[in-house]
């Protein structure tokens, strides 16, 4: 099980670009994540123990971090990241079953579709906090 | 176990963005959701969301490594290092966590 979708295709071939870019958002994500982890849910732990807020995820604490433009470019970058590895790798392990071209088809139209609502949902979410 | 735990992760970020859509329906609502989703069942929970988010992490690592070449003679014990590094950081974001699950 060298990797888990199949062989690495070669430079040139359709799939390259997928399969290299879903190993660079991966390792993105990695740091990303982790980060968005530490930061948005147990660095205020403190906070809510000395009574300062009732939850570590407040609307007025996530105003305040959305205020910085580093935190606005960080969390559009999670969500784009995210939701382009997660779909990727639904779709990658749906080829694996070998759809007809038609199939296929279907299968990156939908989870495009799906993307893009979810984008929207969350844009306008974050959005709320920013403007 | 990664295609499981990828495709357990993508469910869990389209709840994720599901939830912090409440933002648009003012700041009432989205506290109101955010205390249910923080409250300490969840808090206990999300301690196996962070395994399933370091495993997943850990192992796509070892996965690109493979990919450029390092480690492949020694598959078992890279494969060991994903679960210790796993448990490792499950156990230290649980014990983060005691504050929000006994309260």
């Amino acid at each position: 099980m060298a990797s888990h979708t199949g062989e690495t295709p070669a430079r040139g071939t359709p799939g390259f670009w997928l399969w290299f870019f879903q190993r660079i958002s991966g390792l993105l994500l990695l740091f990303l994540v982790l980060t968005h982890g530490s930061i948005t849910h147990f660095l205020p732990i403190g906070d809510v123990q000395a009574g300062i807020q009732d939850e570590p995820v407040v609307y007025e604490v996530v105003k305040q971090r959305l205020a910085q433009a580093f935190f606005v470019f960080f969390d559009f970058a999670l969500l784009i990241l995210a939701l382009y590895h997660g779909l990727n790798g639904i779709r990658n392990i749906l080829l694996e079953w070998r759809p007809t071209a038609r199939r296929q088809r279907m299968v990156t139209a939908s989870l495009w579709i799906l993307g893009l609502v979810s984008f929207s949902f969350g844009a306008r979410a974050l959005l709320v906090f920013i403007l | 176990m990664q295609r499981v735990t990828g495709v357990l992760l993508t469910g869990y970020l389209l709840l994720h963005i599901a939830v912090i859509s409440t933002s648009q329906l003012g700041a009432d609502t989205f506290d109101d959701t955010l205390k249910f989703v923080q409250h300490p069942v969840f808090a206990a929970l999300n301690i196996v969301l962070i395994a399933i988010v370091l495993y997943h992490s850990f192992n796509g690592v070892r996965v690109v490594l493979f990919d450029v070449g390092i480690g492949i003679r020694r598959q078992a014990s890279a494969f060991w290092t994903c679960v210790a590094l796993t448990i490792a950081g499950t156990g230290a974001s649980a014990v983060l966590s005691i504050p929000l699950i006994f309260r």
